[in-house]
């Protein structure tokens, strides 16, 4: 792409979003925790305000006319993500409350009927806390044994040991598509290949994946897909859960309440057909209703534009890392997508973000929810530079420069 | 205005590069963790507390400057020192970083020049982000004296 366009192109995309323009100590927001959660472009935000202004009502629930329009704009963000994600049926796609909300349905509702005492279950150690300790409490529970796939310190995936943990008793793997501290791309699709041929289902943790690559279920092939709507430029407060409809078929309880039940009497209650089934109490229906927008959002930017803008960002800021002094960077260099993680020597990680915050700089320290990771490079703490298609060069410039300023000012 | 790299500039260097308060006892009565699992901050403590003195007492472990800092200053002033005077020490340091109103304590017994030590991260509650990583050893060590 031209070099005139390609900023035009970011500049219009920077324009988009409000957050860009606050400003503190003077100077302007400069953003680059986007791991944690993405700021929201003015078309989702408009959407939020026009749910509550305009229509703001339940679903499900009566059959005036506003209420109806919140159900078919509700329906539709599910039609999207099912497009967005390339689903075979609208059935597979639940709204639930996060990625952690997704986690806990899948090993209360799925895995605890599913998995029998002597099973295992493959779990890359490279996990997010909320995808490690829903197994841990489950395995207690059921007697099923942990196996847990050490990474070599390069964070890339080594699928023939991946191939040596596996036996007759191998009932799940669970893997994230990307490492929220390394942001190497998984290979999710041998995974699910490896995994099926030993008749193990897949559960994939999408949180670091969907707003930064093409994410297609079907070529994946995933039994189970999830992520957070917050992390993808739409609100807080939901998730998303692909499940395969032969998977979805065999689960008979879910969470429940209203909204979900189709009769009620003491004695007998009938639930609703799929989706709604799992779906209970009242939804995140604005939220829900702006993940439309948030999809449409990133598709008219085109997913392929964001791979290539945010790895020109990686690349470019490992760059100018790689000739600093005393800095290691965590994983291999060569793989990352919109993720890189670092310490320094000399300067602990919650030091440089206090003063890279005086410079207006956000970025995430500490061990980021993922100890197990952290502790195979023998440190507790990193930064964390994570970033989204708002981001550009001269971000990454004022980072590096702040960077140096830090150093010289505490003698490092 | 002040801005937190004030603060680096009137601690980190009085305190957190101080080797002499940082180690290991290879005799001890008490060993107490300060753990901040959001920053990584990890320290222990370890006390060799005999007929209620802290006859010896270091800090070991990682952290951030402020949370080093911090343990370090404390060490220095509870070290030789008895238990009662080391809670009296804990409770004047936690009223003037925190705030906490005193239960009439007399702080009259604690050393004016280790009473304005403590002072030294007075501008630490300007930065309530940070106000954990000061009190992370002093908050392990007031379980002594529950």
């Amino acid at each position: 792409m031209e070099i005139i366009k390609y900023v035009n192109k970011i500049n219009k995309i920077r324009s988009d979003f409000f957050f860009l323009k606050n400003k503190i100590y003077n100077n302007n927001f400069i953003y680059l925790d986007n791991a944690s959660t993405t700021q929201k472009p003015l078309q989702v935000l408009n959407s939020v305000n026009a749910f509550y202004k305009s229509y703001c009502s339940n679903i499900n629930r009566s059959s005036y006319y506003i209420s109806e329009l919140s159900y078919k704009k509700f329906e539709l963000s599910r039609k999207r993500v099912k497009f967005f994600l390339n689903a075979n049926y609208i059935e597979e796609i639940l709204f639930t409350n996060g990625a952690t909300d997704s986690i806990n349905i899948i090993s209360n509702y799925f895995a605890r009927e599913f998995l029998k005492e002597g099973d295992n279950i493959i779990i890359s150690s490279f996990e997010h806390h909320s995808n490690i300790s829903p197994w841990q409490i489950l395995a207690k529970e059921k007697k099923v044994f942990l196996r847990f796939i050490n990474f070599n310190i390069s964070g890339i995936f080594d699928l023939n040991i991946f191939k040596k943990c596996f036996d007759k008793k191998t009932k799940l793997v669970i893997i994230s598509h990307i490492s929220n501290v390394i942001g190497i791309e998984n290979p999710v699709e041998e995974i699910c290949k490896i995994s099926h041929t030993n008749n193990s289902l897949v559960i994939i943790d999408g949180s670091q994946a969907v707003s930064h690559c093409l994410v297609d279920v079907k070529k994946i092939d995933a039994d189970f897909y999830f992520f957070s709507s917050h992390k993808m430029y739409s609100s807080m407060g939901v998730g998303i859960l692909y499940i395969k409809i032969k998977i979805l078929e065999q689960i008979k309880n879910f969470k429940t309440g209203g909204g979900n039940i189709s009769s009620l009497l003491f004695n007998k209650i009938t639930y609703k057909v799929f989706p709604f089934k799992y779906e209970a109490g009242t939804q995140n229906i604005s939220s829900v209703i702006s993940i439309y927008n948030a999809i449409d959002y990133i598709l008219n930017i085109g997913i392929d534009f964001i791979d290539y803008h945010e790895k020109k960002m990686v690349d470019y800021l490992i760059s100018k890392l790689i000739n600093e002094l005393d800095i290691k960077i965590l994983g291999n260099i060569n793989n990352k997508k919109s993720i890189v993680t670092f310490i320094i020597n000399n300067i602990h990680p919650h030091d440089l973000c206090s003063l890279f915050d005086r410079e207006s700089i956000m970025v995430r320290t500490g061990f980021l929810c993922a100890q197990p990771t952290i502790n195979r490079y023998n440190i507790s703490s990193v930064v964390r530079v994570s970033f989204g298609v708002y981001n550009n060069f001269d971000e990454i410039d004022i980072l590096v420069y702040s960077l140096k300023k830090i150093r010289k000012y505490l003698y490092v | 205005m002040f801005n937190i790299f004030n603060i680096y500039n009137n601690l980190i260097y009085e305190y957190c590069n101080n080797s002499k308060n940082f180690g290991k006892l290879l005799i001890y009565t008490h060993l107490l963790h300060a753990n901040n699992p959001l920053c990584g901050d990890n320290i222990k403590i370890y006390l060799n507390i005999i007929n209620n003195k802290i006859e010896d007492i270091k800090f070991f472990g990682d952290g951030c400057a402020i949370s080093k800092a911090s343990s370090s200053l404390m060490v220095e002033l509870l070290h030789n020192k008895d238990l009662f005077y080391s809670n009296v020490m804990v409770k004047y340091f936690f009223s003037k970083i925190c705030c906490y109103k005193n239960d009439n304590t007399d702080f009259s017994i604690l050393e004016t020049n280790s009473k304005k030590k403590i002072l030294l991260f007075d501008n630490v509650k300007k930065f309530p982000m940070r106000v954990k990583c000061v009190t992370l050893s002093w908050n392990a060590i007031s379980s002594l004296f529950k």
